[in-house]
């Protein structure tokens, strides 16, 4: 269940402990997609993903010395994306007519995820799941953004994600319980956004 | 919806058991109860639905790698950023949001150009607030350089020859500006006092004056030299001057932006002039 805490990850993780940059970049190109993109689905922002990604890595390098082998290594890092998304949030109510002013300075600043950007793994991994159109991706995407931000993380990590109960109760640093009911308000909230676009949606995904 | 009837199950339920996330218990009894409930069946048909949805949103690949080169780490070494990230990966915090802020230079260097608030930005946000603080401080001085300068014309403006008492008087009478400021309470008494305190013990008004006001920086005003003043055309003069600066400043600020500080030189001549 949990992430596979292989004995390969746990001697890349104890050689970055004593300072292995190298080491420590083979988990980097590990885990970087996973933390990109809970990234990009809180944001929906492509750029402030990317540095908030980064930002990730270069935190956890520094701090490995505080990493308890007792949680999962990945639990970890999402923990500490998700400490800095809700950083830049804090930030940007702080100073909003900043965060405006940056805003103008890109064309689009609520641009959801461009198709280039979505390149397709996934697909070929769930051949049965064809690719949704764009319009679609866009309208999940503004779904998402309308989730009261605990929700909307529980609902990543579970549903884009795929992590399990237990350990988005660890990334969130609650309990199975509020995870539960996170994950159901969530994706309760998100059907009632998605029934108003009944038209958008595939035939398969219609309501009965 | 299902959670009406005592017999239905419940959203959290309904959601969980698509994850297989119930215990056995409760799965058993969910899947005992669905085959007999049209209700709890579409009801969990639009939930899977809406989570077979977002399984379906392709993973976006990193537009680069995360890697971390010998520059990244050496550009930012940002000790209280890193105490906060630590701290909130520790923490037992229930909600993320309740954790302590890093300082904005926690993001990477290319963001760091785009935001204001950081480095050079907010050596400019504090010279905006000097330049405000001035400002106003420029604005009270103007208004008070005007309102006994209109005073002073309109009693003894006529008269040819100004008396030191006359003089002592608009001194006096430039505090209720200042009074205000400090409390409306003080204003009438200020007021009263100023014109018509013109008194031949030249010494007795000002002390008084400046007894009720020790903090307040009229007491430059006073200082200010005669020969400057001691007509009420140059205090007006002055007055508007200084007024025009002040606005000048005020609105610069406020505009914010653009670095041409004149206004702030010009204000600081105008303060040093002052004493």
């Amino acid at each position: 269940m949990h992430a596979r805490p292989d004995a390969d990850e746990v001697e890349l993780l104890a050689r970055s402990q004593s300072g292995d940059v190298s080491a420590f970049n083979e988990l980097v190109l590990r885990y970087q997609s996973s933390v990109y993109n809970v990234a990009l689905r809180m944001l929906g922002d492509a750029d402030l993903a990317a540095d908030i990604a980064q930002d990730t890595f270069l935190s956890a390098f520094r701090h490995l010395a505080t990493f308890r082998g007792g949680t999962a290594f990945r639990s970890w890092l999402l923990r500490i994306t998700t400490n800095l998304v809700y950083d830049h949030w804090r930030r940007q109510r702080r100073h909003p007519d900043e965060s405006l002013e940056a805003a103008r300075d890109e064309d689009d600043p609520q641009s959801p995820v461009t198709l280039a950007q979505l390149a397709s793994p996934a697909l070929e991994a769930n051949p049965e799941l064809y690719l949704l159109h764009q319009e679609l991706q866009e309208l999940i995407q503004r779904g998402l953004a309308e989730l009261p931000p605990e929700q909307r993380l529980a609902v990543i990590l579970c549903d884009i994600e795929g992590l399990p109960y237990e350990e988005i109760a660890t990334v969130t640093h609650t309990t199975l319980g509020t995870v539960r009911s996170r994950i159901a308000r969530g994706r309760a909230r998100l059907r009632t956004y998605l029934a108003r676009y009944q038209e958008l949606l595939p035939r398969q995904f219609r309501s009965p | 919806m299902a959670q009406d009837h005592q017999e239905h199950l419940t959203l959290e339920q309904l959601s969980a058991y698509l994850d297989g996330a119930l215990s056995s218990e409760e799965e058993a009894f969910c899947a005992a109860h669905l085959p007999h409930c049209a209700s709890c069946r579409s009801e969990l048909a639009s939930l899977r639905l809406t989570r077979d949805l977002l399984r379906a949103l392709p993973r976006a690949t990193p537009p680069r790698a995360f890697t971390l080169t010998p520059e990244l780490l050496r550009t930012s070494s940002t000790p209280e950023w890193q105490e906060s990230v630590t701290s909130d990966t520790s923490a037992a915090a229930e909600e993320p949001v309740a954790l302590s802020a890093p300082l904005p230079s926690a993001l990477s260097p290319q963001r760091r150009q785009l935001r204001p608030t950081d480095g050079a930005g907010a050596r400019r946000q504090n010279l905006r607030r000097v330049v405000r603080v001035l400002s106003a401080l420029a604005a009270v001085i103007a208004l008070a350089l005007l309102l006994s300068g209109l005073l002073t014309s309109l009693r003894g403006g006529s008269s040819s020859t100004m008396s030191t008492a006359v003089q002592r008087a608009a001194e006096a009478s430039a505090t209720p500006p200042f009074a205000q400021q400090e409390g409306p309470v003080r204003t009438p008494a200020a007021a009263t006092e100023g014109p018509r305190g013109v008194r031949p013990g030249s010494t007795g008004t000002p002390a008084s004056a400046s007894s009720t006001a020790e903090k307040q920086p009229d007491r430059n005003l006073a200082a200010l030299p005669e020969a400057a003043l001691s007509t009420p055309a140059e205090r007006l003069l002055l007055g508007g001057l200084l007024l025009i600066v002040a606005l000048i400043g005020l609105l610069m600020t406020r505009k914010a932006r653009s670095p041409s500080w004149p206004g702030h030189d010009q204000d600081e001549a105008n303060r040093q002039a002052a004493h």
